[in-house]
């Protein structure tokens, strides 16, 4: 009976199998062209159904050798670190460096296990104010430094 | 002889207190002003530039090549303490620097990398001095079925150079190569893979992929495993600054190894000394006695990659000061300096400017004895770094990388395809695959396909022009030969096992 | 009748500068930022670097460059487009603006319809040169060799639609000739695949060829300029052997489309005066470039007759981006 011996290889497996394909579909419309006068998609289709080729050998050999167990997500870290840049991305034009790195830090901080407000407001503070001396007053760099 | 006197020269110039001053400007501006991650030797030197203007011609240029290689060694800085790579060619550093950096061995790293990057550049610079000849004709050798085969052969040493599953890997290049894909076709004009959207159409940064995904990714990792063990910082108590007579003797044949690998790419325009220095890290692993230490902290896999990407930067000032061609984008933003201040880049620079060429020549030299000199009573610093809690340490480096990547282009988009790139590089850290083929083959992807096209066009479709160019052969057969190094042992393992049974 | 109209007309122009001034005074108020869409070091950063620096010491505010590559360049210019219009932004628009606009019918602005022009910097020919060695000896060789050789003469381009590929076709359709156009990414590249061989002619810059031409790297057949051009002294016109043909490239600066006319005319004059400087005119011309200086019309109708100048070589050949 096919048994799924190697779970994190099989999701690994699996992940490739739809990088391909999702990748196959995106050029559906484009020009394949020949090996002379090659079209846009004609090398993207080629490496596209190898990463296919190489998800469905990995997943494969997942269900006979026997390898780690998927390990669980830390979701909610992942949320506020990723989830802090993309603030700092939205706003950064319109309300300027420091505010942008008030919340960036103030967002990420709470991914540390031993967060303190006493600790991490003054932070925020000290730290945007050093990043707007450093890019904005020191290197000059022409970006918004403030709301106004 | 004309060496001699030609360096004579070169040495009343570049010791004269002027230049010396500027190169010891430069190099130290590099150097802080590319440790912050995100501000790779690009964006360094396009931001000191205008500095530059005020300066007379030979001063300016060795002051640009002062921060060129300080801003590359401050690249390695980051790649070792915090596993960020600047650029293509730190990738490499990060997988055994930031190893050990985390055993506590951050000093010794830092140290074989500039002590590494000292010889390497010495010996290039006198290549530089003694063969620029024949390196340009090597250069004017390669053609778009070369530049291919080249990229091939890269390819195939970034699958031997991974840890774990080969198959993992070759996959994980692939998706890079399919990464570096999107965005406008040259060839024809169309737009792929950006699902109609605009800020896609110009394709995807290497910066803002390389920040999430080894970056991000590399935070969030950090701070899960923290809060299993309660861990504050990021490293183990540091054990010495300095590398031990051990490390040096370690270290030492793959510095010369490093060297020569680096300083023969380097000429080559595109991607070389990136190529150099994991043709360099694949070298070490191969022929050292325990390959599995690779990853874990080998020194080796510090002192190869350094000395083959300090020696590329080097010798890839080859193309530009005899020929007038630019080898990178480094090296673009140098021609454009030196057209400011009126020099016309190419042959007769030699000739009519002895002065200048033969000043920036030794400045290399200069240039790298300084990086030694400022660097490694910096290294004491930059492993302080590593003592501050890691609940103060990473929300300065999130947000150092977050503008780092909006100055690029002041562009918000670049700074969510970071985020977003944090996220796939989480993902692939739970699969248990490793990031650094994935960039590989995103740096080399669309030079890759570029060159295959033209490749194919200048044939009229003919493959045969990838082996009846000798060189391109040479390059394929290499090739392969790998693939085969790589392929028997597994084969021979399996074999025994069979007779076992 | 036509009297009042005229009189109404005077009145009114008469208000606006009473008006207009008043919108001008305060201007600038803040920094004032040029968007390049080219990556820094390339020659329209280098010449929008050299304005910039000019007009900081000229206006007391900081006039800076910023470099927005995303999005192919459309990003940066549709920044500048959609950007308030109180004269802070400026974008430099490059000679092959229109025929980028005329490849890409998705492109959310349109130059002559959503940018009030401001001036052109100045303008540089394309020229067809090839290896030393090469055995054409002159641009009718090229076109025999076009001609003889199967599938033409191999050029090299760089994207589809850039000036280098549409003079490399038009000079297929008024030679009567095939022309093989090869992608590159730039003129280095390039370069190297015609010196050994690869490619039978290389089309590029006076900025790139002329440095090259003078180490005696290449050989200059023909140039792209109406006549002789001063700072490639000998090098034949294209036109001389196919009259249909002449053509420059420049650099110019826009606007988004509402601002004030007073802040336009303004920085207009500035500008010029700085094209006029010595130091400016020899730093463009270390580059290939001579000062172009235009009024904000001139650089209208220059745009207008390139784009219907462009289509036709587009819709003949029918390039199109997939």
């Amino acid at each position: 009976m096919l048994r799924i011996r190697n779970p994190q290889d099989f999701a690994a497996g699996l992940f490739f199998l739809c990088v391909g394909a999702f990748a196959l579909y995106g050029m559906k419309d484009l020009r394949l062209g020949t090996a002379m006068r090659m079209g846009p998609a004609y090398i993207p289709t080629l490496v596209a159904w190898g990463i296919v080729a190489c998800g469905l050998i990995i997943a494969a050999r997942a269900l006979m050798v026997a390898g780690p167990a998927l390990e669980k997500w830390a979701v909610g870290k992942l949320l506020l670190i990723c989830g802090g840049t993309l603030l700092f991305a939205l706003i950064i034009r319109d309300l300027g460096l420091f505010l942008a790195s008030v919340v960036l830090v103030a967002v990420v901080s709470f991914g540390a296990p031993d967060v303190k407000w006493r600790h991490t407001i003054p932070f925020c503070l000290a730290i945007a104010g050093a990043a707007v001396g450093l890019f904005g007053g020191l290197l000059g760099l022409s970006m918004r430094l403030w709301p106004w | 002889m004309d060496l001699i006197s030609n360096l004579s020269l070169g040495i009343s110039v570049a010791f004269s207190l002027d230049n010396l001053l500027y190169c010891l400007i430069g190099a130290l501006l590099g150097t802080l002003i590319g440790v912050l991650p995100g501000v790779g030797p690009v964006a360094t030197i396009a931001m000191l530039l205008p500095i530059t203007f005020t300066l007379p011609p030979t001063g300016a240029l060795i002051m640009l090549a002062g921060i060129y290689y300080g801003a590359q060694y401050g690249g390695s800085t980051t790649a070792i303490l915090v596993n960020i790579p600047g650029e293509g060619s730190s990738i490499v550093t990060c997988l055994d620097g930031h190893a050990m950096a985390r055993q506590g061995r951050a000093g010794p790293a830092l140290a074989i990398a500039a002590l590494g990057s000292f010889f390497a550049g010495c010996v290039a610079t006198i290549i530089v001095a003694v063969v620029s000849a024949p390196l340009v004709a090597l250069a004017k050798a390669f053609g778009p079925a070369e530049y291919f085969s080249l990229m091939i052969l890269g390819l195939v040493l970034t699958v031997v150079l991974a840890r774990g599953s080969p198959v993992k890997a070759i996959a994980m290049i692939l998706f890079g190569v399919l990464l570096s894909l999107v965005g406008t076709d040259i060839h024809t004009g169309a737009e792929r893979l950006t699902f109609g959207q605009r800020w896609l159409s110009g394709g995807l940064d290497f910066v803002p992929l390389a920040m999430g995904v080894f970056g991000l990714a590399e935070i969030i990792s950090n701070l899960e495993k923290g809060q299993a063990k309660g861990q504050e910082r990021l490293a183990d108590k540091v054990t010495g600054l300095m590398p031990t007579w051990a490390d040096i003797k370690a270290s030492f044949p793959a510095v010369l190894r490093g060297t020569g690998l680096g300083s023969v790419l380097g000429v080559l325009p595109g991607a070389s000394s990136m190529i150099a220095s994991f043709a360099s890290y694949t070298l070490e692993k191969k022929i050292a006695k325990d390959p599995s230490r690779f990853g874990k902290g080998a020194i080796e896999g510090v002192a190869g990659p350094e000395s083959a990407n300090n020696a590329g930067a080097q010798t890839s000032f080859i193309p530009m000061l005899t020929l007038g061609i630019p080898s990178n984008s480094v090296m673009a933003l140098m021609i454009g300096a030196m057209m400011v201040q009126g020099i016309m880049p190419g042959p007769m620079v030699m000739e009519k400017q002895p002065a200048l060429f033969w000043g920036v020549v030794v400045s290399m030299w200069v240039g790298n004895a300084m990086l030694v000199i400022i660097n490694l009573p910096l290294i004491g610093i930059w492993v302080r770094l590593l003592d501050v809690p890691y609940r103060y340490l990473f929300p300065s480096i999130l947000l150092l990388c977050a503008i780092g990547v909006y100055s690029l282009n002041n562009e918000p988009t670049q700074v969510m395809m970071t985020a977003g790139a944090g996220v796939l590089g989480y993902l692939l850290l739970k699969l248990g695959c490793e990031p650094a083929p994935l960039l590989l083959g995103f740096v080399l992807g669309d030079m890759m396909e570029e060159n295959l096209r033209r490749a194919m066009q200048m044939s009229r479709g003919d493959p045969s022009i990838f082996v009846t160019s000798p060189v391109s052969a040479i390059l394929l057969a290499a090739a392969v030969v790998m693939i085969v190094v790589m392929v028997l042992p597994s084969v021979m393992r399996g074999r025994e096992k069979l007779v076992e049974d | 009748m036509l009297h009042s109209k005229s009189a109404l007309a005077a009145l009114l122009l008469g208000l606006s500068a009473l008006a207009l001034p008043a919108q001008a005074q305060d201007w600038p108020k803040r920094q004032i930022t040029i968007t390049v869409v080219t990556a820094a070091g390339g020659s329209p950063d280098t010449v929008g670097r050299l304005i910039a620096s000019k007009l900081t010491e000229r206006l007391g505010k900081p006039v800076v460059v910023e470099n927005n590559t995303a999005g192919a360049g459309v990003t940066g210019t549709l920044n500048v487009v959609r950007g308030p219009a109180d004269g802070h932004n400026l974008v430099v628009l490059t000679g092959g603006a229109p025929s980028q606009e005329l490849l890409r019918p998705d492109q959310p602005y349109k130059l002559l319809k959503d940018l009030s022009m401001v001036t052109t910097l100045c303008a540089y020919p394309l020229v067809v040169a090839v290896a030393p060695s090469s055995p054409v000896q002159n641009f009718a060789d090229l076109l025999a060799l076009a001609k003889k050789q199967p599938g033409g003469v191999k050029f090299n381009m760089n994207a589809v639609g850039s000036l280098h590929h549409l003079l490399g076709e038009w000079i297929g359709i008024e030679g009567k000739v095939d022309v093989q156009s090869i992608a590159y990414r730039g003129a280095p590249p390039a370069f190297m695949d015609v010196t050994n061989g690869r490619l039978d002619a290389m089309i590029d810059t006076t900025t790139f060829i002329m440095p090259q031409v003078e180490q005696k790297q290449l050989r200059p057949l023909a140039i792209s300029s109406p006549g002789p051009y001063a700072l490639a002294p000998g090098v034949p016109t294209i036109k001389e052997t196919l009259p249909a043909i002449e053509m420059m490239s420049w650099l110019g600066l826009a606007m988004a489309k509402d601002t004030p006319p007073a802040i336009v005319e303004k920085i207009n004059t500035e500008v010029r005066a700085i094209l006029e400087l010595d130091d400016v005119k020899q730093k463009l011309a270390q580059m290939g470039n001579l000062p172009l200086p235009s009024s904000p019309q001139e650089m209208s109708v220059r745009i207008e007759r390139e784009l219907a100048q462009w289509k036709r070589v587009i819709d003949i050949k029918g390039i199109k981006a997939e």
